[in-house]
């Protein structure tokens, strides 16, 4: 099974592209002030909404913004994380 | 955009803009060149034509400058990652573009100045329009490829293509050399002065092959970064990326017009109606500005994808 960091990684990469892992990394590190191995399924929300309003800020797409938001969110509900 | 620049930006603005001023004062102090006294441009129509060619210049310095210092910071930014170390050798083409477009223009009003050693600055001249895009084009093309090698996307045709794509720049410039009756030493068929001051040997080996090794680079290197922008993922990063590629392809075609009219003798260009030639010169110039100016800006967004960090 996938570290979740590196699922959070695999669900903005659609977006991000070659810079997903950098962004979603530092996102970790400034907001939550952990090492990316140690995030938790409890800090996905709090992280989704930082990762949303950094792409905010760089772009006006809401169709965009919306779906990746659902796409972190989802992780929450994937049956092998929540078990 | 100017909101944007920091103070090392302002102050290597504003020591080009000093350059520019030093420009305008060569221009006035030079006298006019044999070959615009041969075709009447002199006094007040001279110095004109001369300003016209000044503001271009100083927007196409300004745009090309900023397009090197944003992908320069860009490539600082992700310097430790595999695509940092592409738009690294990127910047590095950026900025010998940049220095060529800087230091070329100062040769004409140079040689006019001092028509004693007219000869070896009509070379320079000639090798300046030829070894600074062979350079910064080497540059953006090995950027290029390695950022397609980053995201390990076939890198097939290029070869291939780049050379179909370069056929009709390559025969016409070559025409454009074998068809100048005053390419070498000799003053003769009516030349006020040879375009190139160069036996045919030399013209060939160092300024016909170098150009169209320029041209197939630069060629390649937007090639490449639409081979980069096809392969890669991310909607977010491929409307930043876009955006800065719509300048880069736009810079290098302009560039690559732009030399090609240049470096083949502007006596030739002379004899030519005046108005139209001017048009088309303008035209490229404000392309090559306008590459330069969508460039500056998609690295400055690239960038903020790899810094923002929301509150």
């Amino acid at each position: 099974m996938q570290m979740l960091y590196e699922q959070v990684i695999r669900a903005t990469k659609p977006f991000l592209g070659p810079v997903s892992r950098r962004f979603v990394v530092r996102h970790i590190e400034t907001h939550l002030q952990k090492k990316p191995e140690d995030l938790s399924l409890d800090d996905i929300p709090f992280l989704a909404q930082k990762i949303v309003a950094s792409i905010n800020a760089i772009t006006d797409d809401k169709k965009t913004i919306s779906a990746l938001h659902e796409n972190i969110l989802a992780l929450v509900r994937t049956p092998a994380n929540a078990e | 955009m100017n909101n944007l620049m920091n103070r090392k930006e302002s102050i290597i603005l504003f020591a080009t803009s000093v350059l520019w001023v030093v420009y305008i004062v060569m221009l006035f102090l030079s006298p006019p060149s044999p070959g615009a006294v041969s075709a009447g441009i002199v006094g007040i129509k001279l110095r004109f034509l001369q300003i016209t060619f000044a503001v271009p210049y100083l927007l196409t310095w300004i745009m090309a400058l900023l397009g090197w210092m944003r992908v320069s910071n860009y490539a600082k930014t992700i310097a430790e990652h595999p695509d940092g170390k592409g738009f690294d050798l990127i910047a590095k083409g950026l900025f010998a573009l940049f220095i060529g477009i800087l230091i070329t223009p100062f040769l004409g009003p140079l040689k006019n100045i001092f028509s004693n050693i007219a000869a070896p600055i009509t070379v320079i001249q000639i090798f300046s329009f030829i070894w600074f895009p062979l350079i910064g084009f080497t540059f953006l093309f090995l950027g290029t490829r390695r950022l397609v090698n980053s995201v390990k996307v076939e890198s097939g045709s290029t070869v291939l293509h780049s050379f179909l794509f370069m056929l009709p720049f390559a025969s016409l410039y070559i025409a454009l050399i074998v068809t100048d009756n005053c390419r070498q030493f000799s003053v003769i068929n009516g030349c006020t002065t040879p375009t190139y001051y160069l036996s045919d040997m030399y013209i060939l080996f160092t300024i016909a092959i170098p150009f169209l090794s320029a041209i197939w680079a630069g060629i390649c290197a937007i090639l490449n970064a639409r081979k980069y922008y096809n392969g890669v993922t991310g909607t977010v990063y491929r409307e930043m990326f876009g955006q800065w590629l719509k300048g880069f392809s736009l810079l290098i075609a302009a560039a690559i017009i732009l030399n090609l009219l240049l470096s083949t003798g502007t006596l030739r260009l002379g004899h030519l109606a005046l108005l139209p030639i001017l048009a088309v010169l303008y035209i490229f110039l404000g392309v090559q500005a306008a590459g330069y100016r969508l460039i500056a800006i998609g690295a400055e967004k690239l960038r903020k994808i790899e810094t923002v960090t929301s509150v």
